[in-house]
């Protein structure tokens, strides 16, 4: 299945922006399971290329002039190939992704709830389902410095905050699992095409486990970067001074090729 | 008056009496000095050396005092001594331990090679608080970590050395050592043409040397980065600047653009090769660790991915200075350089380990606690020392969180004539020698004494209350 991404980051700042640094993980990497025909990054700055720890490509992106907005586009096609997870493309052992972070730590709750699953593909799919089902997908009442336990005691949040929880409770019941931010292509409209999920590792492969859309296969998923968190692996991740309050706009599109945008 | 001097107690190495109570031959210059001294005159130099301190400004930012109180760390007149043989076999296995240490920190950032060959467990290693993934695969001049590490020994009753701990971090207390030095050859200058003692002024250029080595660029820049005044070793900071004449920076003195890291001079910006750090790793940079850091440097973790700019030390050097990897450490040198330990480890329980912890539950009367992650000696049990609230206190937390602890036997500390209210008495100490890594392993005879003044006190941290001495090695043993 051949995708097209269009991917658009604004901010907006109500007073002058001096200067700014970004690191951006908005590259996809070939897999077998993705192919990438065409890649651009576009930035109103200066930007420069790394590989960090987890082997994603960052365009770190400096910025010394003033302005009060900043778009950053990430646009290509990709191909998805359909193949399972198999092989581990990361440089890690899997048992690093057993390692807690601030943001996966789990609570008395998470660990009470965890301790009913264990390390097979069936249980961690009903894990999936009941996390779905404790947490509601609703956007704007968490923000990304939320931990797990905060979003499952409030018992609703984005896709960042179910694969935050699902990490926490897999980590807990001895499971090594990873973050993975990319792009989802949906036919309904009410999904953001930016998402995030997990993958667990059980024994011989990764598995695919896409929280909020109750997905085991990555069949529509494109992966920029993997990590123990959302830190790790934000697609944007940035600092600046100046600006005053700021407001983020992200709006993001992936359609099949030859489909209107 | 001449000098009352308390002997050791029985059981006890003593760094200047020997068991029969008589002066070691390496300490004779010391005997005639101690013993023919007015008691006044040695008084009066003690007078002196507090006011040389006071002036030079060398003051020590106390943890769990008063925010921003700074006080003198006591220095203490009677110089400790170490033998040129003692020396060299300590010399010889600090060399062996901190290379191990260092292929150690390469191989969990590359291949895993211990992990894998079962010598320790991927568990030790990825789970502690102190490994950084993002270092993994990221080529080092050299392949190394630790430029710098401040080993801590004692001596043991046996009269062999142990080592106590690794640090691999920010190592700090050696300008300590050179002060110490430089006051005892200005109030003693007539003891150094006596004794055969070997020098260590040329520490601040050895390490210049060791840093301008941790890059490959030839003549590079390097920097000082300090997380300002108000922390603790910040007068170091700025000494060892001043020393090796090189620029002392904080995090806002330096900016980023493509991927190098530059510095803020007067007559525009300077590239800078090499950063001797002294802020910890998760504050370098806040889009790499800590987002709320305002110490670090933005974008600075990704100059450092792509090779332009060395941090020594390098980032995530903890992991392998940690407690709970310090029983492992005489493995790594059988393991990495296929040779025995020379220097000896603290027998070590580990609370993880079920059998090891039964063990020190059983035991805690005589052992002492460590925190696998706790420094400058908060957080720790001196069983033979500690009331019984305490132990029982203690017991509690090792059976919430047993793989946070690790038990030692109490070691009994050698101990060296220190003066004290009363005279002379015996007080127990340790050494730090730094141990410098660049082209070659590297380090100048002695490093600090830390001594607990207290007596019968085991701890040494300056941050509770221990002084420091000047450490003497000789270059001769024959005199």
């Amino acid at each position: 299945m051949k995708l097209n991404i269009r991917h658009d980051t604004t901010y907006t700042y109500d007073a002058p922006m001096q200067n700014s640094i970004q690191y951006l993980r908005l590259t996809p990497r070939n897999t077998p399971q993705q192919k990438i025909q065409e890649w651009r990054v576009s930035t109103p700055g200066e930007t420069s290329q790394m590989t960090d720890g987890f082997g994603n490509l960052v365009t770190v992106m400096t910025m010394e002039k003033t302005v009060t907005e900043i778009t950053l586009r990430a646009e290509g096609v990709v191909d998805l190939t359909g193949k399972p997870l198999t092989k581990d493309d990361s440089p890690f052992p899997p048992e690093v992704f057993l390692r807690h972070t601030p943001l996966t730590e789990a609570d008395k709750a998470i660990k009470a709830f965890a301790s009913q699953f264990s390390a097979n593909k069936r249980s961690l799919v009903r894990m999936m389902n009941r996390i779905l089902e404790h947490i509601e997908f609703m956007p704007g009442v968490t923000t990304v410095t939320h931990t797990a336990a905060e979003a499952f005691r409030q018992k609703a949040g984005v896709c960042q905050d179910h694969t935050h929880i699902f990490i926490s409770c897999c980590r807990h019941i001895g499971v090594p699992v990873r973050y993975v931010s990319g792009y989802i292509h949906t036919h309904s409209e009410h999904h953001l095409a930016t998402h995030a999920w997990a993958e667990a590792w059980l024994g011989r492969n990764w598995h695919t486990f896409d929280v909020v859309n109750l997905l085991n296969v990555a069949e529509s998923h494109i992966k920029l970067a993997t990590g123990l968190d959302y830190r790790d692996a934000a697609p944007v991740r940035g600092i600046r001074s100046g600006g005053g309050m700021e407001s983020l706009h992200t709006r993001a599109w992936v359609t099949m090729a030859g489909e209107n945008q | 008056m001449v000098m009352l001097i308390q002997t050791p107690p029985e059981g006890i190495y003593d760094e200047l009496f020997d068991e029969n109570n008589r002066v070691r031959p390496s300490c004779r210059m010391l005997e005639d000095w101690l013993i023919k001294s007015d008691e006044d005159l040695l008084a009066e130099k003690r007078r002196e050396a507090d006011v040389l301190f006071q002036r030079l400004g060398i003051t020590f930012n106390v943890y769990g005092e008063d925010q921003g109180a700074e006080r003198l760390i006591p220095f203490d007149l009677i110089p400790r001594v170490i033998s040129a043989s003692d020396w060299q076999r300590l010399q010889a296995g600090l060399r062996q331990r901190v290379q191990a240490l260092n292929r150690f920190l390469f191989d969990i950032y590359h291949d895993f090679d211990i992990i894998r060959a079962g010598v320790i467990s991927a568990e030790q290693v990825f789970a502690n608080p102190q490994y950084q993934p993002g270092m993994q695969n990221l080529k080092l001049p050299r392949n190394l970590y630790s430029h710098i590490a401040g080993i801590d020994l004692i001596r043991h009753n046996d009269g062999d050395f142990y080592v106590l701990e690794d640090n691999l971090r920010c190592p700090s207390g050696v300008s300590y050592m050179l002060e110490n030095r430089r006051m005892m050859m200005r109030l003693f200058p007539e003891l150094f043409a006596q004794a055969p003692v070997a020098p260590v002024e040329h520490y601040p250029a050895l390490l210049g040397e060791t840093l301008r080595a941790a890059s490959l660029r030839s003549n590079p820049t390097v920097v000082v980065l300090t997380p300002g005044r108000f922390n603790s070793a910040y007068f170091e900071h700025a000494f060892l600047a001043r020393q090796m004449g090189i620029e002392l920076v904080e995090g806002a003195d330096l900016f980023i653009r493509n991927n190098k890291v530059y510095m803020k001079t007067t007559i525009g910006p300077q590239q800078v090769d090499v950063i001797y750090r002294r802020i910890d790793d998760d504050f370098l940079d806040p889009l790499a660790g800590n987002p709320d850091s305002m110490l670090g440097v933005p974008g600075l973790y990704a100059a450092y991915r792509t090779g332009n700019v060395v941090l020594a030390n390098a980032m995530g050097t903890g992991v392998a200075d940690d407690k709970a990897i310090y029983p492992f450490v005489p493995e790594m040198i059988r393991f990495y350089l296929g040779e025995e330990p020379i220097l000896k480890n603290v027998p070590t329980w580990q609370g993880r380990k079920p059998k090891d912890l039964s063990y020190i539950l059983d035991n805690l009367p005589d052992l002492v606690v460590k925190e696998t992650q706790g420094a400058g000696g908060y957080g720790m049990l001196i069983g033979p020392k500690a009331t019984k609230k305490e132990i029982s206190h203690f017991r509690k937390l090792l059976k919430a969180r047993p793989d946070n602890y690790i038990a030692q036997p109490t070691l009994s500390l050698s101990t060296c004539p220190t003066f004290v209210e009363e005279g002379v008495a015996p007080r127990h100490l340790d050494l730090r020698p730094f141990v410098l890594s660049g082209k070659k392993v590297q380090m100048v005879p002695g490093g600090l004494t830390r001594v607990a003044l207290k007596e019968g006190s085991l701890v040494v941290n300056s941050s509770q209350g221990g002084g420091t001495k000047d450490t003497w090695v000789l270059e001769d043993d024959q005199c």
